[in-house]
């Protein structure tokens, strides 16, 4: 089903939605208004708030790639309801090489349309090629069940992608619950403000897999030690996956790094 | 919660909008609050808004009202409004609805027609005022501010246009009831007993006092002389222990923390 084409003077009473989600809505902006904090605290009180909403348990923020012919390259740029090890298990699991093929339709949906969507995981994957690739493992063992996906088009290029998850063994996004998250996150433009230029994406894309991860870990602030022992690798390789995104993207440490990718210090330009 | 709600997605879909463009803003709650209000009757297809407190409570009594934000309100139709208010008909029209803020003891809103019966409005000595004022149907909040009286936010049609709908009453209730921007700041302090102790043209005067008016101006708006007003004026200046215009103006909005 096309959300966009969601008739939006349904009333609410034929709508999924009730009265009482539209109070739990504007209870929580009301609080986010007279909350202290700039954007991030914002973003951060405002995402937690949906989870509770719609009984997510976490969510991620990142900006990603959207070109279908390539694997989705993506960077956490925020998150919340994790501890370490399982968003560590999470950024193996959406860096897996099968990821492509089951992201391929949303992107290309997404590219045709130019427009924000937002997508469960029975919508993104109607034919459960997840369920059947080998990334499966990966997304079990990060304890991801139900999924859903909001993807909203950059006028800098890219898309700012938020993802919000239940762990495994609870039921699916339901139709209300999705509403809901795209209504939230497509009608709030400042939760997508950061830019991301294109050039980035691409220099992202053209890493390995494994790169992928390595970099995303990086980008969390993590020492090598930590990757090793979450990734079961010698600190030595570690290292040597290291040298390569930093020549990747000529940086000279994990600092350099993040301020270039995570807040864009302009050194691509 | 009624099963069957009149309020639609793209309601939702705009206070949403509505309420992410103000937590975007630079804190700043007075702005924001109008900002909020603006919106809030650009939703209620209307221009027209009044927000003020009442310090104190007394269904059957006229209610005492300070004005602190108006949208859509040039100084005259103010004026007018505040006549139009301050009648004793209008106290009594409304009585109902104080009894209703009392008796739920938590914030209620009403449009014009549920509070009182078009024959009986018809009727009230009140109704040239309030069409002077330009202004036909209303639709009122009231909510209790804990510690103090009741904040009154009401929105306001011209004389032909159509009533305000149960749509309308919802969203105005829902917003105003769960976005604490709206009340927990900005309530003047110092006012709750003296007021009402004064005759009802001194509160008007008041209220146009506190809205920065000279007495010239007043004299002129209430069709009485100068020297009346000024009357008025040294009474009230009495009655608060100020001496000026100004610190009356920070007694009663700011609070100004004299008797605090």
């Amino acid at each position: 089903m096309d959300r966009q084409d969601h008739p939006s003077t349904l009333q609410l009473a034929d709508s999924p939605l009730t009265e009482g989600d539209l109070r739990d809505i504007v209870r929580l902006l009301g609080e986010i208004i007279s909350s202290q904090g700039g954007i991030t605290e914002k973003r951060r009180m405002l995402m937690d708030g949906l989870c509770g909403i719609i009984q997510a348990s976490s969510w991620v923020w990142c900006m990603a790639e959207f070109d279908p012919d390539k694997p989705p390259s993506f960077i956490g740029l925020e998150h919340g309801g994790w501890d370490d090890a399982r968003f560590g298990c999470y950024l193996e699991a959406m860096n897996h090489p099968d990821m492509e093929a089951v992201t391929r339709p949303s992107s290309m949906e997404l590219r045709e349309k130019g427009t924000h969507l937002t997508r469960t995981r029975r919508q993104m994957d109607p034919d459960m090629l997840l369920e059947q690739s080998s990334a499966a493992a990966f997304w079990e063992r990060a304890n991801i069940g139900a999924l859903m996906t909001s993807q909203r088009p950059m006028t800098g290029g890219g898309i700012s992608g938020i993802g919000v998850y239940r762990e495994l063994g609870h039921p699916h996004f339901s139709e209300r619950e999705a509403r809901i998250a795209h209504i939230i996150l497509s009608e709030i433009p400042w939760l997508h403000f950061q830019s991301f230029p294109d050039s980035k994406a691409q220099e992202i894309t053209r890493l390995y897999p494994r790169h992928r991860t390595i970099l995303n870990l990086l980008c969390e602030g993590w020492s090598r030690k930590k990757i090793a022992d979450h990734l079961n690798l010698s600190v030595n390789t570690v290292h040597g996956y290291s040298k390569v995104v930093f020549k990747h993207f000529n940086v000279h440490s994990q600092a350099e790094l993040i301020a270039r990718l995570t807040r864009g210090d302009g050194g691509d330009i | 919660m009624p099963t069957q709600s009149p309020i639609t997605e793209q309601d939702l879909r705009d206070i949403v909008r509505i309420l992410g463009d103000i937590a975007a803003m630079k804190p700043d709650p007075d702005r924001q609050r109008i900002y909020l209000m603006n919106e809030l009757a650009n939703l209620l297809s209307t221009d027209t808004w009044v927000w003020c407190v009442a310090p104190l409570l007394d269904p059957g009594k006229q209610p005492v009202y300070l004005y602190h934000h108006t949208g859509g309100m040039a100084e005259t139709r103010m004026t007018r409004f505040i006549e139009a208010v301050e009648h004793p008909d209008s106290g009594e029209m409304t009585a109902p609805l104080a009894a209703a803020l009392i008796s739920a003891g938590s914030q209620v809103t009403r449009n014009i027609e549920q509070i009182v019966t078009r024959e009986r409005y018809l009727l009230s000595p009140a109704k040239p005022l309030w069409e002077a004022a330009g202004i036909g149907p209303i639709q009122i909040t009231l909510r209790p501010v804990p510690g103090y009286g009741i904040s009154c936010i009401g929105f306001y049609r011209a004389v032909d246009a159509p009533m305000f709908t149960e749509r309308d009453s919802r969203i105005a209730h829902i917003i105003l009831n769960e976005v604490p921007l709206l009340h927990e700041v900005g309530m003047p302090h110092a006012t709750s007993r003296p007021i009402p102790q004064l005759p009802p043209r001194c509160r008007l005067i008041i209220n146009l006092l506190v809205r920065g008016q000279t007495r010239k101006t007043i004299a002129t708006h209430l069709d009485i002389g100068e020297q009346t007003v000024n009357g008025y004026v040294k009474k009230i200046f009495r009655h608060f222990g100020v001496h000026s215009q100004a610190e009356l103006i920070a007694r009663l909005t700011q609070g100004d923390g004299r008797d605090g």
